[in-house]
């Protein structure tokens, strides 16, 4: 009975470790079909939350095989993924909807500077 | 926007191919009628429907996160389901189990895989310059899809009936596990569980964006980086249900004397 309490206390303080750990917040944003910017620089072996505005009128998938993320980001809204850890190195991204245009890479270096988030705008939820 | 419909196609659509030729096959060996497939098309239609209408808000959800969180209970709501539809069996479980799960199955991989698809289709319905690439696409991928599934069922019908059963329940338990490393996918992408590095980058030998890399994720989850805790789970979840049918096979007495009490 003891065993099973110190196992279920271990499963959530690991879950409630991730659920409640502060993340580092990087902004990027979609508009025209693009995104902004197109190269963002997160730190290294560090989990970081990607805020993702869709400024546009038609939905976009944010999709890249580097980073093992996909997520649909429906028009005029606000998502959220979280990326890394992550060792140095260029992560490429794009979206699923517009790939010739959408693209962007995620550069992961010894940098520590943190996007400051943007004022939400009318047309984001 | 012929191949980009084409591409999303083929990923959601291959994963609900594999599903029903499996089951197919499985509720065939079972000597079952089609009877289960009509209902569960018509719930998937109605589940489907109701979640296109809702998924604007569910996406708002738990900070924007909504889609992947129902999505990751869906993933491992299939899991189980195939669990149960294995070691469902007439003469020890219920009748209706093995046709219920099968439904469960088939309304829960429709709803998740194909929501995707038509909030693409419906985001750009409205432009109609893309129509005529959109449904060429669409009738590309679909053909794809059924093509690929015509061929599995009738490779699988080929065996003997004894080995037929086993290749066919082994492959419905590796798509399970592969529905469930989704479901690790979503909840690390939400940062409800712990990430890590991957352990390998096997994407010079299967990329997953190529078009054997999409058969293989959506057949058995395939991941070319994998985490340690993918690895975990996913072994855990496939060896899990072969040790207990190896169990019941060695102790038949003990299970059916419970399950007669």
């Amino acid at each position: 009975m003891f065993k099973w309490k110190v196992n279920i206390t271990s499963c959530l303080l690991l879950f409630s470790c991730a659920v409640f750990a502060q993340r580092p917040e990087f902004v990027l944003e979609i508009k025209d079909h693009l995104f902004y910017p197109a190269e963002i620089h997160i730190p290294k072996n560090k989990k970081v939350k990607l805020v993702i505005y869709n400024y546009d009128a038609t939905p976009e998938e944010f999709d890249s095989f580097d980073l093992n993320r996909e997520k649909v980001i429906f028009p005029h809204r606000k998502s959220i993924i979280f990326i890394g850890p992550l060792p140095e190195g260029r992560y490429s991204f794009f979206g699923e909807y517009h790939p010739n245009t959408a693209k962007g890479v995620v550069i992961v270096d010894d940098t520590t500077t943190v996007n400051q988030p943007l004022e939400e705008s009318s047309h984001v939820d | 926007m012929l191949i980009n419909t084409v591409i999303l196609l083929l990923r959601d659509g291959l994963p609900i191919v594999f599903m029903l030729v499996l089951l197919l096959s499985s509720m065939k060996n079972a000597h079952y009628s089609y009877q289960w497939l009509i209902k569960a098309v018509s719930i998937a239609m109605l589940v489907t429907a109701s979640l296109l209408i809702f998924i604007d808000t569910i996406a708002h959800w738990y900070d924007g996160m909504g889609i992947e969180l129902l999505f990751s209970i869906g993933f491992i709501g299939v899991y189980f389901l195939i669990v149960v539809h294995l070691f469902a069996k007439p003469n020890t479980t219920p009748l209706w189990l093995k046709p219920a799960s099968a439904m469960g199955i088939f309304v829960l991989v429709v709803s998740v895989n194909t929501i995707n698809f038509l909030v693409y289709l419906t985001g750009f319905w409205s432009q109609t310059e893309l129509l005529a690439s959109i449904l060429i696409g669409m009738l590309l991928g679909v053909g794809i899809c059924v093509s690929v599934g015509i061929l599995l069922y009738f490779i699988l019908q080929l065996n003997q009936q004894k080995v037929q059963f086993g290749i066919n329940n082994i492959l419905l338990l590796l798509f399970g596990c592969g529905q469930l490393t989704q479901a690790i996918h979503l909840l690390l992408q939400m940062d409800l569980l712990p990430a890590e590095a991957a352990i390998w980058d096997s994407s010079f030998l299967v990329d997953e964006n190529s078009e054997l890399g999409y058969f293989f994720t959506a057949l058995v989850g395939y991941d070319a980086r994998p985490t340690s805790l993918h690895i975990f789970l996913y072994v855990l979840a496939l060896l899990l249900p072969i040790a207990f049918y190896y169990w019941r096979r060695n102790h038949p007495n003990i299970t059916t004397h419970q399950e007669h009490n």
